[in-house]
């Protein structure tokens, strides 16, 4: 068993994400992906809008339904939008 | 084959139902859309909390619920979370990012929750940045029977009755984010604090004060010599890192190799020396085991599940997650006449959660499943299970491939709880039952072809208990064959 640390535990980050931090996050979420498995750009931008004008959008990042960052949840094809008051999503996935 | 021994006469002690307790913390999506989603939400609740996920706590019978922290406890000041809701203080969660805290979920919501789930609550109070009074008044609040400022304020927001409240923690973590303090400081803390934590009409409060982090002796030895005489219980915190370190990678949830499988195990297994190495410590102090060892924070930490803002601690549980908590809770079970209360964290959403949500739909994980398999041993009574572990073997390093743990009820039926560490080879088992003839038998188990399965909100029933196959002689033999990675819980009655 390694030595542990007897200071913080390294708990305490914030939910707070620069630009920078989302585009690594981003990048590591679909380095794997292949193409089918990603949205087409128009359907990605347009989930993006809806997710920045919804009010459950939190940081400006973050779905607070699920806990997602947005800019990866909207460029996974297979994802949903989770909003319990019905999907934003759909009228623009058929744009 | 393993052998194992077990007669129902060699009782060792009761293992308190408080070993099943749980944590919410006001972290990530734990209180607020994993519990709490108001009143106006299109998700049935109940005076704005999930009925799926109070249904499905419910049938796990928690004894206990610690809350609101953690880190949250020593930044919590409770006057802001009572009164009507659209009038209470917006805080700023510091330890959490700065994230806005709209205190809609407060003492009266929490002890409204714990009504609902049958639960005793836990309260952790806050020492690191709150005053000795705002401590003596929130116990008050809550448990005054007659006329005071804080009783007449209760019932001024709605709650004639005091409500019963037994377990109250001093702080949390106050070694680190509750006030980076040393042993020698916190100690007279504790004293001075504690003395305020009364105890009003009938109601009797058992004191927690903030124990080690880990493998902290120092802090024990400092507590127990200079406030052992004064408190009820000393926390212990340790987390199951697959990695073992805390300043990089701490592994992912589900993606691991072998060697990480086995690692994780290696790091669970240190648990219990450090239940032996502190319990030394508090019995120089405490010899007739007056002071309850409370593990208010355990469970497996993994890095957050990718796409998933990493202040959350959102981490995805697979059968790996299972093991760590049937291993946790045999050797709290071991361990029972000092250890008196444990806290998995955390109940919702959170680290190793019992339930996930996301939007209006929920899954329940592996650890869910352990927690209700195992629930038959609280308040039980511990058999002494003999048996010898073959060595699960990796590399140049060993540990036990088995996890056990028996226990007699009130009803006096027999329940033996098993884990199968191996990732790959499965084990047979002949059990000697003494002085009890089984009726009928009933068997668990917990197990995937693939060891990092998990539950999914697409398939929410990748993982489930399953019957297992038990045989019983007329010689009084039990025998049943586990899986690799695999939990199992018999019951003989």
């Amino acid at each position: 068993m390694p030595a542990i640390t007897h200071g913080c535990k390294g708990c305490n980050r914030s939910p707070q994400l620069s630009e920078e931090k989302i585009e690594v996050l981003v990048a590591i979420a679909i380095q794997h992906k292949q193409p089918h498995e990603l949205t087409p750009e128009t359907v990605q931008q347009a989930r993006m809008n809806a997710c920045l004008s919804c009010p459950s959008l939190q940081y400006g990042t973050t779905c607070k339904h699920c806990g997602c960052l947005v800019h990866i949840r909207t460029r996974l094809a297979a994802s949903y939008c989770p909003s319990p008051y019905g999907s934003q999503w759909e009228k623009e996935d058929v744009l | 084959m393993i052998n194992m021994n077990m007669n129902i006469q060699d009782i060792t002690g009761k293992i308190s139902r408080h070993i099943h307790g749980q944590f919410a913390e006001h972290l990530g999506r734990c209180i607020y859309e994993g519990i709490w989603v108001g009143k106006d939400s299109p998700i049935p609740n109940i005076e704005g909390m999930r009925i799926d996920v109070i249904e499905a706590l419910r049938k796990l019978h928690i004894p206990v619920l610690r809350w609101p922290g953690g880190c949250f406890a020593d930044e919590y000041h409770w006057k802001d979370g009572v009164g009507p809701v659209d009038q209470r203080a917006r805080m700023v969660n510091n330890n959490w990012g700065g994230v806005e805290e709209n205190n809609h979920f407060g003492t009266h919501e929490f002890l409204r929750l714990c009504e609902l789930l049958e639960t005793e609550p836990y309260i952790s109070g806050n020492v690191g940045s709150g005053t000795v009074h705002e401590m003596q008044q929130w116990v008050e609040y809550m448990t005054l029977d007659g006329q005071s400022p804080m009783a007449d304020w209760r019932k001024q927001n709605g709650q004639d009755e005091p409500w019963t409240l037994t377990y109250f923690g001093v702080g949390n973590e106050n070694w680190g984010c509750g006030g980076n303090m040393r042993p020698e400081y916190y100690a007279d803390l504790y004293r001075h604090y504690s003395t305020y934590v009364r105890n009003y009409g009938d109601n009797q409060i058992y004191k927690i004060a903030c124990g080690a982090n880990s493998d902290d002796y120092h802090w024990t030895e400092v507590l127990m010599r200079e406030a052992g005489h004064l408190m009820n219980g000393l926390s212990l915190h340790y987390y199951t890192l697959p990695s073992g370190d805390w300043t990089s990678s701490k592994g992912s949830s589900t993606h691991f190799t072998e060697e990480e499988w086995f690692t994780t195990f290696k790091n669970t297994l240190y648990m219990e020396e450090l239940i032996i190495k502190h319990s030394k410590i508090m019995d120089k102090y405490d010899p007739e085991k007056k002071v309850g060892m409370i593990i208010d924070e355990w469970g497996i930490w993994t890095d957050v599940e990718p796409g998933t803002n990493p202040g959350f601690l959102y981490q995805q549980n697979t059968l790996r997650d299972a093991i760590v908590a049937g291993v946790n809770l045999n050797l709290f079970y071991k361990y029972a006449d000092r250890i008196k209360m444990a806290n998995i964290a955390q109940m919702v959403n959170v680290l190793q959660a019992m339930i996930l949500t996301e939007g209006d739909q929920l899954i329940l994980t592996p650890t869910y499943h352990v927690f209700n398999m195992y629930q038959v041993h609280q308040d039980s009574e511990r058999i002494d299970l003999q048996y010898t572990s073959p060595k699960y073997t990796m590399g140049a390093q060993s540990i036990d491939k088995i996890s056990a743990a028996a226990s007699k009820d009130h009803l006096n039926h027999v329940h033996l709880t098993i884990c199968n560490l191996s990732h790959n080879e499965s084990e047979s088992f002949s059990c000697q039952i003494e002085g009890f003839t089984p009726a009928d038998i009933q068997g668990k188990v917990l197990t995937a072809s693939a060891l990092n399965t998990h539950n999914t909100f697409e398939q929410p029933e990748q993982i489930v208990p399953v019957a297992l196959d038990v045989s019983f002689a007329k010689d009084g033999t039990l025998t049943f064959e586990l899986p690799a990675a695999s939990v199992a819980a018999i019951t003989l009655i």
